[in-house]
Order: structure tokens, then sequence, then C-alpha cells
């Protein structure tokens, strides 16, 4: 019993030394192992204290606040875009619902175990002067996303581009240092053509893709990769599924940054994508001049 | 609603976007960029937002801690540790009295109220250690007290924040103001 006591004060007391100094790495094995043989739901402790310690951190930021710069303020927003707009089809309640032309884009990473404490949050009706809890108020993503491309609810023989989208996509022509490169398809993709649009500040852009096939997502589906100058191997720009004919625009989601692309290339690859590829498939190109 | 939440993702940026900086320029490792960082953070943002409870947290303090963590483990993935801190340009209480940032001011002033109640070597500690960045050996040859001091002062400072901040945050208390 003593015992017990003990070793929950001292996994408490590595969780205030985690929050305020870091654990080195033998310190980092004892909390692991104390860790494990805690049933006294103690992480509940380490997350409260590690909130106090952003209180100081936010407290002293708050004296010195250094405004975002705009370049910077203006990649987030793409970010922001980009993100939700992948995380569109995961959180999407109706798969089977006939999809215009938002795309689909790589799944969602897991969900973590919950960040602040065991409580739950129904409970709470976040208050609208915060931004954040206005998110967590959300429904879901979707509803997030309704910001960006929604799909057509019912059929239609003509797909056209939303207006949020083709908005963004013009926004971002217009901003000074933005690459506009044409694209074709290959024997992969023929008669397939479009355009590629980034932004190399905001690391953000848009595909705009005519005659794509549509592709089964159970079998394949496309992959960008964005070849880079700087960089041995080409940049994963995101997976995403051509569900109808005709035009879409679907967001680059670059995951590296990106300094100086060479070449834009479309493949087709297994479900969920690839982290190299094998670049035997090649549906659709667009080279920078 | 959509509109609203779209509004509310532009309004994080706004609110938040000078906190994140501030503390990425302040704690980002060499070697890493301080708008890579940034960004990482906000994508982090978004994935937790579902998960943000007000009833627990300040929101700028979600934020702050949601930074730190992305931060401390950029700090882990770039290996940059002892040896190479430097010293604060003041080991008095740096800015105090210093008006806190508008959109801040609220959470801050929250902070500010149970910081104030901690015992002021307790408050040199912690700053030294959480705003500075200072290991314990390091505050110990700054401050010229024992390394077990130095930890107990930490440990108890934080501990008692904490139950500040709980208190603040209780339904009881009235919430931030």
């Amino acid at each position: 019993m003593s015992d017990r006591i003990h070793g929950r004060d001292r996994l408490v007391e590595l969780y205030g030394d985690r929050a305020v100094f870091g654990l080195d790495p033998e310190q980092e094995r004892e909390l692991a192992r104390l860790q494990g043989g805690d049933q006294t739901g103690s992480w509940n402790e380490a997350e409260e204290l590690e909130q106090a310690a952003a209180a100081i951190a936010m407290l002293f930021a708050s004296r010195q606040i250094q405004p975002l710069p705009s370049e910077l303020c203006a990649r987030l927003e793409g970010g922001a875009r980009a993100y939700f707009v992948a995380h569109t089809e995961s959180a999407r309640p109706h798969r089977s619902t006939p999809v215009g032309v938002a795309p689909t884009l790589a799944p969602a990473p897991p969900i973590e175990s919950p960040t602040l404490g065991s409580r739950r949050l129904e409970s709470v009706r976040p208050a609208s002067r915060w931004p954040l809890a206005a998110l967590a108020a959300a429904a879901s993503v979707a509803a997030i996303v309704g910001w960006w491309p929604r799909p057509v609810e019912t059929p239609a023989p003509q797909v056209a581009v939303t207006p949020a989208p083709a908005e963004l996509r013009s926004k971002l022509l217009g901003e000074a240092g933005t690459l506009f490169v044409a694209a074709q398809g290959t024997d992969f993709a023929k008669g397939a053509s479009g355009d590629v649009v980034w932004q190399p500040l905001a690391q953000s852009g848009w595909m705009r893709l005519v005659g794509l096939p549509v592709n089964d997502p159970k079998v394949e589906q496309y992959q960008l990769w964005i070849f880079d100058e700087a960089q041995k191997h080409p940049v994963d720009g995101g997976v995403f599924n051509v569900s109808a004919n005709g035009e879409l625009l679907v967001p680059i989601d670059a995951k590296l940054r990106v300094e100086k692309p060479t070449l834009f290339a479309i493949t087709i690859e297994k479900p969920g994508g690839v982290v190299v590829s094998d670049r035997e498939r090649i549906a659709w190109v667009a080279k920078p001049i | 609603m959509a509109a609203g939440d779209a509004a509310a993702v532009q309004e994080c940026i706004d609110q938040y976007g000078g906190l994140v900086y501030t503390l990425a320029r302040r704690m980002c490792p060499a070697g890493a960029e301080v708008d890579d960082a940034v960004q990482e953070v906000f994508i982090e943002l978004w994935r937790k937002a579902e998960r943000y409870d007000p009833g627990i947290a300040e929101e700028a303090v979600f934020v702050a801690m949601v930074t730190r963590r992305r931060l401390i483990d950029l700090q882990r993935r770039l290996a940059r540790h002892s040896g190479q801190e430097e010293l604060p340009e003041s080991l008095d209480s740096a800015g105090e009295g210093a008006e806190a940032a508008v959109e801040l001011r609220d959470s801050a002033a929250v902070a500010e109220r149970a910081f104030r109640e901690l015992r002021p070597e307790q408050q040199k500690i912690l700053r030294l250690a959480v705003w500075d960045g200072l290991s314990h050996q390091r505050i110990s040859a700054v401050t010229g007290l024992p390394l077990g001091t130095v930890k107990t002062h930490a440990r108890r400072g934080l501990h008692r924040l904490r139950e500040l901040l709980q208190t603040s945050q209780s339904p009881a208390s009235g919430g931030a103001s």
C-alpha cells in the first residue's frame, strides 16, 4: 500500500517536472514504468499541471505579443482550408451520397486521447466569444467544410465548380509570386488537361483537373507529387479521388515545404497512396517553364 | 452555421496567431523554421478543436498548451538540449507591469492573479523555467539555490498554480471575466 502511494507521489512529481523542465531519457523510462502500474487515473493531473505551465507561458507571452506576419497569416489560412477540405470525406456521414466536385483526400490522422482531462464536453456550452469553443461546438468537421467545396446532393450531368474553391483559387492567382502551370494527361488519362496554381509563400495551391477519369477508391487512388529542386525525392501532395466527370478543383496538400517546384505529377496508386511511388502510372503532369 | 465556423477559424488565427507566433519565436530550436512550427501548431489546433472544453481551461491556455507541446516535440526532434541555454535579459520579473495584448487580456488577467499568489521564489523559478527555458541545473547556478530547492519550489509552485486556476475556472467563481 505504502509503495503504491509512494509510486503515485513520484508519478505526480514527474508530471510536474515534465511540465516545467522536461524529462531526461532516464526519467522518461521511470515515468513510463510508473504509469504502467498506476490505477489511480493520475494522467488527469498531468494534464492539469501542463495547463498550469502553459498558463505561465501564455501570461508572459501576452506582455510582448508579436503580430503574425501577413505572409504567415495567409499561409495559415491556406493550411486551414487544406486541412478541413482534406477531412471532409472522413467526417461526412453519408458516404453513399452522390458526390459532385468535392475531392476526397488522404484520411484523417487517428484520433488521440482526450487532451483536457477526463471530464466530457457535452455539459459545457461554449461561449461564442471564444472562436475555438465555437469550433468545438460544431457538430463535426463536416460543418466547417461548408466553407469550402460542398457535395452536390443530386446527380448532375455537368459538374460545375462550386464558388468557394474557385474563388479561393482566383484569389491565390491574384497574389504576387503565384505560379501558374498548364497541365496535360498522359496515356493513362488521354485528353485530360488542367493546370496548377501554386503560391510559394503560402505553400498552398490548387489543381484544376479536366477530364481525369473517375477512379474506384477501393481499387486505386490518385496521388499528387511535387518535384522540388531543393529535394532529392518528390514531395507527397495528397491522395484524392475523382468522383465525377468534368472539371474539378483539388487543393494541394504538400506534406513538406516546397522551395522550387520543377514538376507536378499525378500518379495512380493503391488505395491510401504510397510513400514512394514507382512512377509506373503517371496520369497527368504540369511542368513549370 | 458553416459561415460561423469559417469565421471561427479566421478568428482563431486572428486571436491566437500572435500568441502562437510569440511562443514559437521564443521556443523554436535552432535549425527549425518558426513559420513551419506555427503552421504545425495550427494544424494541431484544428485537430483538437472538437475536444476543447471551455469548462476546464481558458482558451488561450489551451492554445498555449498545444503550442508548447509541439515546440517541445520539435526541440526533441532537433535534439537541442542543455548547454545551449541563454540567460534571460534580466532576472527581474521581465515585463512586469506590461499590458497584455488586447485579445489575451482576460485570460492573461486570470493567469496573472493566480501567478501573483505564488511565493516570490516560486514565481521566479517557474518563470525562469517556463518562459526563459532554463534547466533546473542552470537555474540553480543562476540563483545560487541548491538543485533540490529549485525543484521543490517549481513543483510546489506549479501545484499551487493548478489549484488557483481550477478555482478561477469553476462555475462558482464566475469564470473568467
